[in-house]
């Protein structure tokens, strides 16, 4: 259906500059990077890079100042915003540094809510919630709130949250950043496994290059352009 | 930099003022007064309007680049020109006002104290509305698009199809002109809505700048179309002109706009998400858990509160005091269709003869009860104790239907006796006993019992000793003149035929009372008496002829088609037909005006209520910023943002809107039941009257959950522009 010749994502030149009372903070400084889809890419880099604002950017969270990502060909700054939403909504799944889960629901219905948005009903939705719950070992935990659960366990119910519509494209922000190394390696074989299975094509931000290592493509953050390590 | 600025307010400053004369020149047949006026101060506000709006278009760096959805949703107005160009508009204007810009003037009469160039400098001159309409505009200007015109020019044209179907189809509403003017209004304000719908849902946005330049553009043609039109179309209503020109200044453009802001939130909430999506699923759960959450929390959770009773009172007032004012109403409705013709048939000039064919003619029209035909003058009543100023009506007290609501109401005396007036009591000297003495105490002594005298009343003499005609007056009417069964009451005729040595004479009659009615209706026990057709023929000079033929339906609800059909037999001119309604159209227009007075007031309540939901939704919204960017990064519209806060809104503005229905009608209930006495002297009636029509409450609800509808958009709009990369990045 698509040219496989064709990179799933193809970023361009791509900068991103903050100003803090007339003073210029160039975050991203040009970054030039094609992904192919069902690659596995790990981005390392310094506290404060712009490893959080590059993912941001290429998930149509925030506008990069200068540059254009195209998603297989199509250039996506130049969708409408509801088309940016319909397409985060099907195609990107977003694990944040902070997993950001909402406080006032349930794991199952955090993960349930990309569904909810998407207008699938509320059992179906659920379902599929349930199930992507139990592949990360919270079956057991549904019922419970974000704030009864611990850092872990936290972000695994925002993994299970990215992963629940199947999405191409996963963009993962330190996801086992307050993991211990079993768990961050279970983490890492669901993430490996998922990509066997679905091609899910994954770009993941870490600080412990051992987890890196993993990823068969690594880049670094350096000066604002994404380097080969 | 300053300079720059100080000559961008010269030439939008200066531009009003060459606009100001290009336009006036034209415009010269408007003669001073009111009109060139209202004319002068519309232009000028309107040509600040759009200098500001070339300002602000002017200050757009890139309209359509990828920032400008998504980041910074409202750009600010240039300000600093804004108040540059205010300020020279306003010398120009005082200059010009003082001195006289030579050219300037059109005409001497333009330069008037009434004209229209007068007028336009005057409003020039006034500095701070100046910086409110010029920043309007520039506001404006400075969110317009690429393809703004484009959308204002298909929302031009909505609104005309729409208003041309709307007023087409409201010609088959009803026979009555008050009521095709009422849906003429709906179907406007219809229009105004549907093209915020129509627009918003094509554009895919709120499209707030593109609606309210359609409804500036509307509203101005037309102020300017009834300002600069025939006179006839401001007198068509009874109100002074200048009355009808602020109103129309202000009323329009208002609710135009808020209309389609309605309307163009509801399109962008069912299809802002770029496909047609009128589901509340998921919206609704996240809104209900965010209240239930924030009632916890002490402050967000009082305003929640306070808002929701306020509604709640707001709505139950409106219900009870718009309830109490329909019973009022419809007692007198009831009073006056009881006393009065319901539909009548009137004749120009005055040789009304042929009063027996006519209703003949509308004698037998489904719905029609009686015909019959009356002779009306006024004239003044008086005895030795009062004088005081009547209408008599001449009528057949043989004909049972017309004088049906007269026997009805009769209280004392006897209505047949009109035409026998030898039978009313005292017409022949008559021996009255007074009642037996009541014994005052139960040891009675000698002189507790009196010795029964009979008494002779009426010892008047009757000359020539012939009987007199007979009259029958009202309750009031008899009390003020002292006047009962069987009395003598004098009446002067200013209209006469006799001629005395001075010129006509005004006529004396003697009348006996033959029977007093109490209607219950004030105005009538006091004024209105009855006496014998042909008493009143001759009464008034007015020999086979009678003043018009009184109708009485069946339902008084069907009269604008009975009237038709009337209308349609007698033939026009030189017959009139009215109903009820139309004889008394100031009383009933006066009774609306002074409902509509008493709903806005206590609209206000729900007013000051609904400002208590904007508060609690903005600070909702403000704490929940980065939940906001979480839900966008699950891919979550602006649209379905909104709709969540919107719902949230919602909730709280029908909760209370809800509790007042209930409450009120449940007060209306427990008046109309268990009543309240009322002191019959003032009141005129025994209980307080409560009538709940069902057509108002529903107006009430509906406005109640409109008003708290408007409420929750601007916080809704913030919370969906928000960017959904802030707050993302702080734990
Ligand atoms: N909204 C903003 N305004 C100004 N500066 C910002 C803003 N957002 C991020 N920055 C700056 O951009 C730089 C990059 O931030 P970013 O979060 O992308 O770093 P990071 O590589 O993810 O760091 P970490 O590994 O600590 O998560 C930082 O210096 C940060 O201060
Ligand atoms: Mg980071």
């Amino acid at each position: 259906m698509t040219d496989a010749s064709l990179p799933l994502l193809r970023i361009r030149g791509l900068a991103k500059t903050y100003w803090l009372e007339q003073k210029q903070i160039e975050v991203l400084r040009g970054v030039d990077l094609d992904v192919m889809a069902g690659e596995r890419i790990s981005i390392i880099g310094r506290s404060g890079s712009g490893k959080s604002t590059f993912l941001h950017v290429i998930g149509t969270l925030d506008v990069p100042t200068q540059g254009e990502v195209h998603y297989l060909g199509e250039p996506v700054f130049q969708k409408s915003p509801a088309e940016l939403a319909a397409f985060r909504n099907r195609t990107i799944g977003f694990v944040f540094q902070f997993h950001h889960l909402l406080p006032e629901f349930s794991a199952l219905e955090n993960v349930a809510m990309p569904a909810l948005i998407q207008r699938i009903d509320r059992g179906a939705a659920e379902g599929r919630a349930k199930e992507m719950l139990d592949l990360v070992g919270l079956g057991h935990r549904i019922g419970h709130r974000p704030g009864e659960l611990s850092g872990g366990e936290q972000q695994r119910v925002a993994i299970a949250r990215a992963l629940v519509l199947g999405p191409r494209l996963l963009l993962a922000d330190e996801p086992t950043g307050n993991l211990d190394e079993a768990s961050a390696a279970g983490i890492h074989d669901l993430i490996d496994e998922m990509n066997r299975r679905t091609g899910l094509t994954v770009i993941l931000v870490t600080h412990s290059s051992h987890l890196a290592e993993r990823m068969p493509r690594r880049l670094r953050m350096d000066e604002g352009r994404l380097v080969p390590v | 930099m300053a300079l720059r600025v100080l000559l961008l307010g010269l030439f939008h400053g200066g531009l009003v003022l060459v606009l100001e004369l290009v336009a006036q020149r034209p415009l010269g047949f408007v003669a001073s007064g009111t009109r060139a006026q209202a004319t002068g101060v519309a232009l000028s506000t309107m040509f600040m309007i759009g200098s500001g709006l070339l300002l602000g278009v002017r200050s757009r760096a890139n309209p359509d680049g990828p920032t400008s959805s998504m980041l910074t949703p409202w750009r600010p107005a240039p300000w600093p020109a804004v108040w540059a160009t205010s300020a020279w508009t306003f010398v120009l204007g005082l200059l010009g006002f003082f001195l006289g810009v030579p050219g300037f003037i059109a005409s001497p009469e333009a330069a008037g104290p009434g004209g229209m160039a007068r007028a336009m400098l005057g409003a020039n001159a006034v500095l701070l509305p100046a910086v409110l309409l010029v920043g309007l505009g520039a506001m404006l200007g400075a969110n317009c698009r690429r393809r703004t015109a484009s959308w204002v020019a298909v929302g031009l044209l909505v609104f005309g199809a729409s208003v041309a179907t709307t007023s087409w189809l409201a010609r088959f509403v009803s026979y009555e002109p008050g009521l095709i003017a009422v849906a003429t209004v709906a179907g406007v304000g219809f229009s105004a809505w549907l093209v915020g719908f129509v627009v918003a849902w094509a554009a895919g946005r709120l499209a707030f700048v593109e609606l309210y330049l359609t409804a500036l553009v509307l509203g101005y043609a037309l102020y300017l179309t009834f300002a600069l039109g025939p006179t006839a179309w401001t007198a068509a209503s009874n109100l002074p002109e200048e009355q009808v020109l602020l109103a129309l200044a202000l009323f329009p453009t208002v609710a135009m706009s808020a209309l389609m802001m309605v309307g163009g939130s509801l399109g962008f909430l069912l299809h802002g998400g770029g496909r047609f999506d009128p589901s509340f699923a998921y919206e609704g759960m996240v809104a209900q858990r965010y209240l239930r959450a924030h009632r916890r929390d002490g402050f967000v959770g009082t305003v929640t509160v306070i808002a929701v009773v306020g509604i709640c009172l707001g709505v139950m007032a409106l219900i009870v005091v718009l309830s109490i004012m329909s019973g009022f109403e419809n007692d007198l409705k009831t009073k006056i269709v009881g006393a009065h013709a319901h539909v009548e048939v009137n004749k120009h000039g005055d040789d009304f003869t042929e009063y027996a064919d006519i209703e003949a003619r509308v004698g037998d029209i489904e719905g029609v009860l009686s015909a019959g035909a009356y002779v009306f003058g006024d004239a003044m009543i008086s005895t030795d104790a009062g004088l005081s100023g009547t209408l008599i009506k001449g009528i057949d007290p043989a004909a049972s239907g017309p004088t049906r609501d007269l026997r009805r109401i009769m209280e004392k005396g006897e209505l047949l006796n009109l035409l026998a007036p030898e039978k009313i009591p005292g017409a022949r000297p008559a021996i009255d006993f007074p009642p037996p003495p009541i014994k005052t105490s139960s040891t009675g002594t000698a002189g507790a019992y009196e010795l029964a005298v009979p008494v002779i009343r009426d010892a008047q003499p009757l000359p020539g000793n012939r009987v007199l005609p007979g009259i029958v007056i009202g309750r009031e009417l008899s009390r003020t003149l002292r006047a009962y069964v069987g009395d003598v009451v004098k009446v002067v005729s200013p209209a006469s035929e006799e001629i005395g040595p001075l010129g006509p004479t005004p006529k004396l009659n003697r009348f006996r009372v033959a029977g007093v009615f109490y209607s219950g209706m004030y105005e009538y026990d006091a004024k209105f008496t009855y006496i014998e057709m042909r008493q009143a023929q001759r009464f008034f000079g007015m020999r086979k002829r009678a003043t018009g033929v009184e109708l009485k339906v069946a339902d008084i609800d069907d009269t604008a088609r009975i009237s038709e059909e009337v209308r349609r037999r007698v033939g026009g001119e030189p017959y009139t037909v009215k109903d009820w309604r139309a004889m008394n159209k100031e009383l009933f227009s006066a009774l609306l005006l002074e409902k509509i007075a008493m709903f806005v007031a206590l609209g206000m309540i729900v007013m000051v209520a609904s400002f208590l939901i904007i508060a609690v939704l903005v600070m909702i919204v403000l704490q929940r910023k980065k939940e906001i960017a979480v839900i966008k990064s699950l891919g979550a519209s602006d649209a379905s943002i909104m709709k969540i806060f919107v719902v949230e809104g919602l909730i709280l503005g029908v909760g209370g809107a809800v509790l007042g229905l209930l409450v009120g009608i449940g007060i209306c209930a427990f008046l109309e039941n268990f009543g309240v006495k009322l002191d019959e002297r003032i009141f005129y009636i025994e209980r307080l009257p409560v009538v709940l029509d069902w057509v108002e409450v529903s107006v009430i609800a509906a406005a109640a959950i409109t008003i708290s509808y408007l409420a929750t958009i601007y916080p809704a709009m913030t919370a969906a522009q928000h960017p959904p990369v802030e707050g993302l990045r702080d734990d």
